[in-house]
């Protein structure tokens, strides 16, 4: 009886009872392995995050990352790695050390860079400002967040869910409220695969069918744009460079995320002198750094710091920042339609926030049912990519303000 | 909480100002460099027609080969002759 009563308390069985959040927590993990795998949302990230969960409320297996109070020491010191990793294993070890550090958001930027190209944006620039007006989302629901009772720090990172920008969302909460890391890497995550369902929902609410035939091509074609590109290679090379420099001067707090970013569109550009490394930043580097990221961003959800009415809050805000900012944009696109002869789709505006590319396709695939021949994917990506630069920037005010 | 508010509206400010002003920057800086490439590096069409002797391969198909044997062996390789058969 004796050896049975020990083997029981060996188990993680005799836990379960002590914690019943854990099973709550280990169903949170399973259905995000069924949306991730059944429904393909966002696999790449929601299937590491899943397991992440399961892991890290599995009883005894140490797998949970641990408060930061934890390894805060006396003197304002803090434990080293070895400690860490010694004291409280693997996952505490990889969380500290990679995503703590602010490490991997900037890491998965340089592969996102090395997949971007900015052809599309150069080719019509005065489309980028679109980007601008669909990160009012970010500062929207920041005010709302402060008003439900969240800190600034919080409700800036609940905020910056309306970036859609995975990365960017993840490195502004390590800097501000690390302590919200997991529900909001989450949202984030959640609310870009559902791009799909909320911007035609936003888009049809705000917009005219006379809105949804705007022609581009048509509009190009009345009113032609003033010069056209003598060499786009050239271009795209210098374009990274000067911009990251002059970016740096205005918002040092961006550089991290906006340098690595625009570091790996440089080495993608100059072809196949760079191949090497931009094969190496979009291949291995980003796959290992997403691998990572998601195990120790889903490890960060244990029981008792997810199950809070703080998580609710982070839903509900998360998916208001988004609508907020895809109203934003179309809004600013309908603004400048009063006073512009040539005229653009209030969808650009709707692709002002990031999820690239999925906006922009989504976009495209909307403007198509409306009129067959308005093909406007190539006009959305300029908004759609300056909507990355114009959250890593709101980021960077958010952490240069708030931290 | 009226101070934190207040604090949020300043952000607001402060955030939507500067995301206009670094997207005008991108819309200048982007504006200055296609003048400069254009005025100083245009890439016109005549530096890749068709103006080899005939017989020869064209400069154009030339250019493709070439990059193509550069991107395969990682820019080690370089394209010194090519000939047309018979």
């Amino acid at each position: 009886m004796h050896i049975l009563e020990e083997l029981y308390e060996m188990t993680a069985f005799s836990s379960l009872g002590q914690q019943p959040g854990v099973l709550l927590m280990l169903l949170v993990g399973f259905v995000l392995l069924y949306l991730g795998i059944a429904k393909k949302y966002e696999p790449l990230l929601l299937v590491p995050i899943g397991f992440g969960v399961i892991l890290a409320n599995l009883p005894g297996g140490g797998m949970g990352v641990v408060s930061a109070d934890l390894i805060h020491l006396p003197n304002d010191r803090y434990m080293n790695l070895f400690e860490i990793g010694s004291e409280y294993g693997i996952m505490n070890y990889l969380y500290y050390a990679l995503i703590k550090t602010g490490f991997l958001p900037p890491i998965i930027f340089m592969g996102v860079g090395a997949l971007t190209d900015f052809g599309p944006m150069l080719r019509n620039l005065r489309l980028a400002f679109f980007g601008a007006a669909a990160q009012i989302g970010i500062f929207t629901v920041l005010l709302g967040a402060i008003a439900m009772g969240f800190t600034p720090q919080e409700a800036g990172s609940l905020g910056i869910i309306g970036g859609a920008d995975g990365p960017t969302a993840i490195y502004t909460t390590i800097m501000l409220a690390p302590h919200l890391l997991g529900p909001i890497a989450i949202a984030a995550y959640s609310y870009m695969a559902l791009v799909p369902v909320i911007i035609p929902l936003v888009a049809k609410a705000l917009m005219t069918k006379k809105e949804f035939k705007i022609n581009m091509k048509q509009q190009d074609k009345l009113y032609p744009p003033k010069h056209k590109i003598k060499n786009l290679k050239l271009a795209k090379i210098l374009f990274p460079i000067i911009l990251g420099v002059v970016v740096a001067f205005f918002v040092p707090s961006s550089v991290p995320l906006l340098g690595m970013l625009l570091f790996g569109n440089l080495i993608k550009e100059l072809g196949s002198i760079t191949s090497r490394l931009a094969d190496a930043a979009t291949g291995p580097i980003m796959n290992t750094a997403t691998i990572f990221l998601g195990l120790a961003v889903g490890a960060t959800m244990t029981h008792d710091v997810f199950l809070k009415g703080q998580t609710l809050g982070i839903i509900v805000g998360g998916f208001l920042a988004f609508a907020i900012s895809i109203a934003g944009g179309i809004l600013a696109v309908k603004a400048y339609n009063l006073f512009s002869k040539k005229k653009i789709n209030p969808l650009i505006g709707a692709t002002g926030l990031s999820a690239v590319p999925m906006a922009s396709r989504v976009a495209n695939e909307l403007a198509l049912k409306y009129d067959s021949s308005n093909h406007v994917l190539q006009y959305c990506m300029a908004s759609n990519i300056s909507g990355v630069i114009g959250s890593a920037v709101a980021a960077g005010v958010l952490i240069s303000m708030l931290q | 909480m009226s101070e934190n508010f207040q604090e949020a509206l300043t952000l607001m400010a402060v955030g939507m100002l500067t995301v206009f002003v670094i997207l005008l920057l991108v819309v200048v800086l982007g504006n200055a460099i296609i003048m400069f490439v254009n005025r100083f590096f245009p890439e016109t069409e005549s530096k890749l027609s068709n103006t080899s002797p005939p017989g020869q391969v064209d400069r154009k198909h030339l250019a493709v080969i070439a990059a193509a044997v550069s991107v395969v062996t990682g820019g080690r390789g370089r394209v010194l002759k090519v000939e047309k058969e018979g």
